[in-house]
């Protein structure tokens, strides 16, 4: 039963665990509109020294789409569950998780629900909340620009079937860059698509920075349409054992336009010598 | 006279624009003066992302950029236009990108088009919400909020082909409440509704993500438990009877019979004969006392 089970979890997310057997387990969780692609730039260097995880969650690359719910995945417990899911399937005992963006609510919602397993979350341009909620916080959007978001959604349905970038990668990235960063484009099914969007975006988590009881690295660029520094400086300052790292970049997308310079920082964090 | 003719951008009811590397305008005609409701010279040079609104520079930044490097065009994409009083008008694009980095941007209003979108969209959100209340309404029963008989014979039947393949084994009760006819005559019907319902509460409290609760009918349950064993079936089974006849229901003292049926490993079996298996179980909790549980083996 459990090998049947297990091997349902890794078709379902397609999971992937690459590098040295018995190497301390890393996870890494793709963000909104993307897959496991997107570690590829930080994969060489991470798989040398840890077993790496990689999945997609469900609805998302080349995950088993018939597992989709819309009722599951309609907030970001659902998403949460994919990642516990695989840990508790794949037995992990230890785990430490890189989360982009949404990513790091959803690991954080998996940490609170199995704190003895997962011990560290490095969060890459996270938000618990992109709404602005006035007077104290600025999520950076108001209700109508992402309710607009939703609405292009659905107007340019065609092309979001086909693909969809990784969000936002800064303006003033050179085009080459751009390029290269979506030669290869994340499948996203559209109807998927919008539930991740409205559980991404309409969401409200920062109530829960207060219970992650892990310590957790917080990497925010200088310059991000998606997630502003004041958004990091908020979490740091509720999540108990938190540290920040404002990387001078443009963009939402650290992992894959300034991984070199993230990567020692993340080292580091894992494993202090 | 066609040698005459001097075709002129500005004559033309659509707009266009060349925006730059930088992603800065450069050149732009007559339309888009008026949609963006300024004069020329305010406009040249002036980044793009300002005249789109904040969600549309998300799209750009996500879709239309990327899908023009890979493509080199974008076209019959909707985003939304900002004039400078800060009006929202949609507008549809067709962009070229050339290999020295300009981009040609025709635009073309598009409010009725969006307008009946909108309207279908709407329409879609409505039917599908719908059709979800018609799916309820004919999944489950009414009085307890449980699976009913015909969805749960679909439900059942699904899982007995996934078994059939998977050489796991699951479990069937049927759990009947003992001399209900009795609390109805008693205590009225409302009453006899009251104890269905909470036994409804408590068969869910109990059951785990894939196990399936029924109300069979009148006041008679059925539960499907998946990848369980003979053992946890029968504990579970006693674990439900037993919370029954030790917590009286609006103060009226209810027992359960139960019957019970294991399927065998790759063993198939047809819902008819599990359900006939099951009944022979709770007929034999009935024969021989009720508030008991018996298990029948499958023939």
């Amino acid at each position: 039963m459990g090998l049947r089970n297990m091997s349902s979890v890794v078709l379902s997310n397609n999971v992937k665990v690459i590098g040295p057997k018995g190497a301390p387990t890393l996870m890494l969780a793709h963000g909104f509109g993307c897959d496991q692609n997107m570690w590829r730039f930080m994969l060489p260097t991470l798989e040398k020294h840890y077993q790496v995880v990689l999945f997609d969650y469900v609805g998302s690359g080349k995950s088993l789409l018939t597992k989709f719910s819309k009722e599951k995945y309609s907030a970001l417990e659902g998403y949460a569950q994919d990642i516990q899911d695989i840990i508790n399937e794949l037995k992990f005992t230890d785990v430490t998780i890189i989360g982009h963006s949404v990513s790091s609510t959803i690991a954080s919602i998996a940490s609170i629900a199995m704190p003895n397993i997962i011990k560290k979350i490095i969060m890459v341009c996270p938000s618990p909340c992109f709404l602005n909620c006035p007077p104290d916080y600025k999520g950076g959007f108001e209700r109508n620009d992402l309710e607009e978001l939703i609405g292009l959604m659905d107007k340019n349905y065609i092309g979001w079937a086909n693909y969809l970038a990784p969000l936002v990668m800064g303006t003033s990235q050179s085009q080459e860059l751009i390029g290269e960063l979506s030669g290869s484009f994340c499948s996203t099914d559209p109807v998927v698509a919008k539930s991740f969007a409205n559980a991404t975006f309409f969401s409200d988590y920062r109530h829960i920075l207060q219970d992650i009881k892990c310590p957790v690295l917080i990497l925010q660029s200088s310059s991000d349409a998606l997630a502003n520094v004041s958004v990091g400086e908020y979490m740091a300052s509720r999540i108990p054992q938190s540290q920040m790292v404002v990387i001078k970049a443009e963009g939402h997308c650290l992992h894959m336009t300034d991984y070199d310079y993230i990567l020692p920082i993340a080292l580091k964090f894992i494993e202090p010598s | 006279m066609s040698s005459e003719v001097k075709p002129d951008l500005n004559h033309f009811l659509s707009g266009h624009l060349v925006v730059n590397k930088d992603r800065k305008i450069i050149f732009c005609n007559d339309y888009i003066h008026e949609l963006i409701n300024q004069s020329d010279n305010k406009v040249i040079d002036t980044p793009i992302s300002k005249y789109i609104t904040k969600a549309s520079n998300i799209f750009l930044d996500s879709y239309i950029y990327p899908l023009l490097l890979t493509d080199s065009t974008a076209q019959e994409i909707q985003i939304t236009w900002l004039n400078s009083n800060g009006e929202k008008i949609p507008v549809i694009v067709n962009i070229k990108l050339d290999k020295d980095g300009l981009s040609y941007w025709s635009v073309y209003i598009c409010i009725n088009r969006d307008k009946l979108q909108n309207e279908w969209l709407s329409a879609n959100k409505k039917l599908e919400k719908q059709s979800q209340e018609l799916f309820n309404l004919a999944t489950t029963d009414p009085l307890t909020g449980l699976l009913n008989r015909r969805e749960f014979q679909e439900q059942t039947k699904k899982l007995i082909s996934q078994t059939d393949r998977s050489a796991s084994t699951f479990a069937l009760l049927s759990i009947d409440v003992d001399f209900f006819k009795h609390v109805n005559d008693t205590h009225g019907h409302q009453v006899g509704d009251k104890v269905l319902i909470h036994l409804a509460k408590l068969f869910n409290k109990n059951r785990r993500a894939n196990d399936l609760v029924s109300r069979f009918g009148g006041e008679e349950f059925i539960l499907v438990l998946p990848d369980i064993t003979n053992e946890d079936a029968y504990q579970l089974a006693e674990k439900l009877r037993l919370n029954v006849e030790r917590n009286p229901i609006d103060n009226i003292q209810i027992t359960l019979s139960i019957g019970l049926v294991v399927t065998k490993k790759a063993k198939k079996v047809n819902l008819e004969q599990l359900l006939k298996t099951s009944d022979k179980a709770l007929y034999m909790s009935k024969a021989t006392g009720r508030n008991k549980t018996s298990v029948a083996e499958l023939e």
